[in-house]
């Protein structure tokens, strides 16, 4: 189980982001970290990982997969030069790494794409190329930032499934996405943000105050809840 | 004219900007004085002594040839920026005025690079290669021509026809120099002057070059930003965009099967796929290896040592951006192999070029 406590955080000191969010996400588990923009989703992630210049939180993690809100790409290496870095660095078993990466390859189609520049690919293309390093090695959690953004609606699918196999080896997720509807049916629980705070967490039964009320139904009910509140 | 004096001094305060952000006045005078004791001691032992090396054995014709096409490389300004495609173009008059007051500046400035280097090369000339007075004066106006006429062939056609109409250019006005007379001189004259006027009418009265003369203009104000770029990585801000490249062609393999070697190996192709990383490497060896000829055997073994920390420093720069590259937040690599990699980067890059140039110089020296 990762347990995640941020006091605060942000990008100057003392000018915090977020605050006061805590949640836990257990093994084999998918946690969705919802909310509209702004809400510091991608800072809640940035803090988790260590990379935010200012922060007050404890979180213990082990080497994690990481899919970034934008893709990063090194402008002068090809895909497979990109894949022999990745498989060269990461300190597995190389042969498994490889025969993994060939698959990753053949399921999102960029098997004829190898030697080119990943760089000049089109947007949703170069979300595949940071699919296919996040999912090479095997790790036991992983962090999406918004994975389906540019996906076309089979790689989509394709993503699912995977997540959804590494899922029932007993890996963690934390998801942090806008498609509400997709959540609702791939995450265990959520963490919802607004205004850098958390403003509710639990499973979809705990947040719904009727069984068929939506996610996007019981987000737009919190939102206007704080709202209200505030005013 | 305002306008002008006014991108003018936006020019000057950048270039201020850009030193102090390098180094203090203390940094400076450390570097004014060795380079000018350095130069002063140049200066005296070739040109001022009539010693000119090796450059002396250079057919004169060659010399004359290489001296022009310098020439054409000057730059014309026009202190336009691409914002005034929305608010300076519609006032024609006052866009014109600037451009002409550019002119006027870029003329006076390159006028004076030309005097320092027709300088620089008027005792060989005259009293080496023996050229007449008539001669003299024929390549003096043929430097003036030939910036004046390319200046206008930059604006006017493709790279290729750039390419070839140039050389025809400086080919003729080298052939120019050694038939000398009173006709070609009036001859070479008339098409600086005819240049200048056509400069006027079609580069500065119309504005159908907006573009292309923007364009140059704004990588000209970057030039120094994008040459001290390298050792000064705060400045990655002003970076031009980056190009987006075909796939490549070599070094399509991986050899490399741990993380230092892998390192080795990403280092390594993108100092040879990154044209601006490349092409500095080369122009720093390119630009020592003719020079080690024509100094003075204690100076060819000082800028082999300038060189050396050059490169050092160059390369320690491009390795720190490599290293800094966003990529390493999702595959990371420890500080120790990076450190190592780099290491031998440096040395695969650095220490062979400078032991054949040492070697070279202590065989010109000792036989």
């Amino acid at each position: 189980m990762i347990s995640i406590n941020i006091q605060e955080a942000g990008y100057q000191p003392k000018k915090a982001i977020i605050n006061n969010i805590e949640f836990t996400i257990p093994r084999g588990q998918i946690v969705g970290l919802i909310g509209g923009n702004g809400a510091g989703k991608s800072t809640t992630i940035q803090t988790i990982m260590g990379t935010i210049p200012y922060s007050h939180h404890s979180c213990e993690l082990q080497p994690y997969g990481y899919v970034p809100e934008r893709p990063i790409l090194y402008d002068y290496l090809t895909l497979r030069e990109h894949i022999h870095l990745l498989i060269q660095t990461i300190g597995q078993d190389i042969t498994e790494l490889e025969q993994r990466a060939k698959e990753l390859c053949k399921v999102f189609r960029l098997e004829s794409k190898l030697d080119e520049y990943p760089h000049n690919f089109s947007k949703g293309m170069q979300q595949k190329v940071m699919l296919i390093l996040a999912f090479t090695p095997k790790y036991r959690f992983y962090i999406l930032d918004e994975p389906f953004m540019g996906l076309d609606p089979q790689a989509i699918r394709r993503l699912l499934l995977m997540i959804n196999e590494f899922k029932n080896e007993n890996a963690a997720f934390l998801i942090s996405t806008h498609a509400l509807d997709t959540a609702e049916r791939l995450c265990d629980s959520f963490v919802c943000l607004h205004e850098g705070k958390m403003i509710k967490t639990g499973t979809l039964k705990e947040l719904q105050a009727h069984p068929s009320q939506t996610l996007l139904e019981i987000f737009d009910e919190l939102i206007e809840g704080v709202e209200n509140a505030a005013v | 004219m305002l306008l002008f004096k006014s991108r003018l001094q936006k020019q000057w305060k950048a270039h201020l900007a850009l030193f102090r952000s390098i180094g203090d006045w203390a940094f400076y005078i450390y570097l004014i004085i060795p380079f000018a004791a350095f130069i002063y001691y140049l200066l005296r032992e070739t040109v001022f002594q009539l010693n000119y090396g090796l450059i002396e054995s250079i057919h004169r014709g060659i010399l004359i040839f290489l001296l022009l096409v310098i020439a054409t490389f000057l730059i014309n300004r026009t202190f336009s920026e691409p914002a005034d495609k929305l608010f300076l173009l519609q006032n024609r008059k006052q866009y014109a005025a600037l451009k002409r007051c550019s002119f006027y500046y870029s003329l006076l400035v390159n006028f004076l690079y030309m005097a320092i280097l027709y300088s620089l090369f008027y005792p060989l000339l005259k009293y080496v290669h023996a050229l007449s007075s008539i001669q003299l004066i024929q390549f003096a106006i043929s430097l003036m021509s030939c910036y004046l006429v390319s200046k206008i062939i930059l604006l006017q056609s493709s790279k290729w026809a750039q390419f070839c109409f140039i050389l025809f250019l400086v080919v003729l006005f080298t052939t120019l120099v050694f038939y000398a007379n009173v006709w070609t001189v009036v001859f070479s004259s008339l098409i600086g002057i005819v240049s200048g006027g056509f400069y006027e009418k079609r580069a500065i009265q119309t504005h159908r070059y907006f573009e292309k003369q923007t364009e140059n203009d704004v990588e000209a104000f970057y030039r120094w930003q994008s040459r001290i770029f390298f050792i000064n990585p705060e400045l990655k801000t002003l970076k031009l965009p980056v190009h987006k490249a075909k796939a490549p062609i070599l070094c399509k393999q991986s050899k490399s099967n741990n993380q230092v070697t892998v390192l080795i190996e990403l280092m390594l192709k993108t100092i040879l796929r990154k044209k601006s990383y490349l092409w500095n490497y080369v122009r720093i060896i390119a630009i020592v290896f003719p020079l080690m000829f024509v100094l003075p055997w204690w100076g060819a073994y000082l800028l082999i040592i300038f060189m050396y920390f050059g490169l050092n420093t160059y390369m320690s720069a491009i390795l720190d951006e490599i290293k800094e590259n966003a990529i390493f937040k999702i595959i990371p690599a420890s500080d120790q192999n990076w450190a190592k990699a780099m290491k031998r980067v440096e040395i695969y890059m650095i220490n062979p070029v400078s032991f054949v140039y040492l070697v070279i110089i202590t065989c010109i020296l000792f036989f």
